[in-house]
């Protein structure tokens, strides 16, 4: 990931954190990534801060976020909210408003 | 062909067919086992960090809970009680908290792809259905595809139940409580919700004279 690239994706989780109805955000890179990624924060005790992946791409950049979200509203409604609040955030930040962004829902508790 | 990661396949068959190690991230369910023995702790990021292992810690949490009491009762009823059935359930808590399929929801954008996976919804099953007394969910299939909107799902869940409780109700509650946390969480159109006990346990003859009064 480049430094942009690692910069928006710490906006983007701040972003993501914020949204009412999110519990978590997790790391939603590829699994062995993770678990490096994990293992590393671990030994440097430190937390992790771009969990949202940002790839990059010819055609701009694409946005994946893993979340785990409360039971106590809608997941549905809440994942369509963090879809808006990532689509504001990334045109805010000057990119198209056609970029695509993935929101999965990992746990609902 | 037997495929792990379908939940259709035989207990047999995926007992001794190895999960992914990205199903739970890497860990097995006797690690998330330990790791809930130990208070979670010394923190593991690999297991906090993990939708699927936060889903089967839920589980585990549960399952402990409950069964702490029945084993305690099966022991005391019966001194060779069977525990296959905390087995059974340990089996479906670690397959099932894998994230599985997509099940997409509906964005007007043509760029959003939103999903809630499968590892979550039948994480929300298992609770609504744990929620209801005297019953512990087993395992939990879904009937057609999910991963395409509008498709007919049939839910099929398997429960354990205590002896003495009323089951039939039980079961209509169990299905209600589904049917409520799916209509709410999810765009699936559910047709129908299938509730079938395998499991009854012994409740201690203190508890069943409390429910006498609603039998």
């Amino acid at each position: 990931m480049t430094s942009d690239a690692a910069e928006l994706s710490e906006r983007l989780t701040r972003t993501v954190r914020a949204v009412p109805g999110v519990t978590d955000v997790y790391d939603a890179g590829p699994t062995i990534a993770r678990m490096a990624a994990a293992t590393v924060n671990a030994a440097l005790r430190r937390e992790p801060t771009g969990l949202v992946r940002v790839a990059g791409g010819s055609a701009g950049p694409s946005v994946a976020v893993h979340i785990a979200v409360s039971e106590a509203g809608s997941a549905a409604e809440t994942c369509r909210h963090v879809y808006d609040a990532v689509l504001a955030q990334l045109i805010s930040d000057g990119y198209p408003d056609t970029t695509p962004v993935k929101v999965t829902v990992g746990r609902i508790s | 062909m037997t495929n792990p990661q379908d939940p259709a396949t035989p207990a047999s068959d995926r007992a001794v067919l190895a999960l992914e190690p990205g199903d739970l991230s890497g860990h097995t369910i006797d690690e998330l086992s330990d790791y809930l023995d130990a208070g979670r702790l010394p923190a593991n990021p690999s297991i906090d960090q993990s939708a699927s292992c936060q889903l089967a810690l839920d589980a585990l949490a549960r399952l402990r809970e409950v069964a702490r009491t029945l084993l305690d009762v099966d022991v005391r009823n019966a001194p060779a009680a069977d525990d296959n059935w905390v087995h059974r359930i340990l089996d479906n808590i670690g397959l099932e908290a894998r994230a599985g399929r997509d099940i997409p929801l509906r964005h007007p954008a043509p760029s959003a792809e939103l999903v809630l996976t499968e590892g979550a919804v039948r994480g929300i099953i298992r609770t609504a259905g744990d929620s209801i007394d005297g019953i512990l969910i087993g395992r939990c299939r879904f009937s057609g595809d999910v991963s395409v909107p509008g498709e007919p799902i049939s839910v099929s869940v398997e429960a354990s139940a205590v002896w003495g409780k009323p089951i039939m109700a039980a079961a209509d509650r169990v299905r209600q409580a589904i049917h409520r946390e799916l209509q709410t969480h999810t765009e699936l159109n559910v047709t129908d919700i299938d509730v079938t006990v395998h499991d009854i346990h012994m409740a201690d003859d203190a508890e069943a004279d409390d429910q006498a009064g609603v039998r």
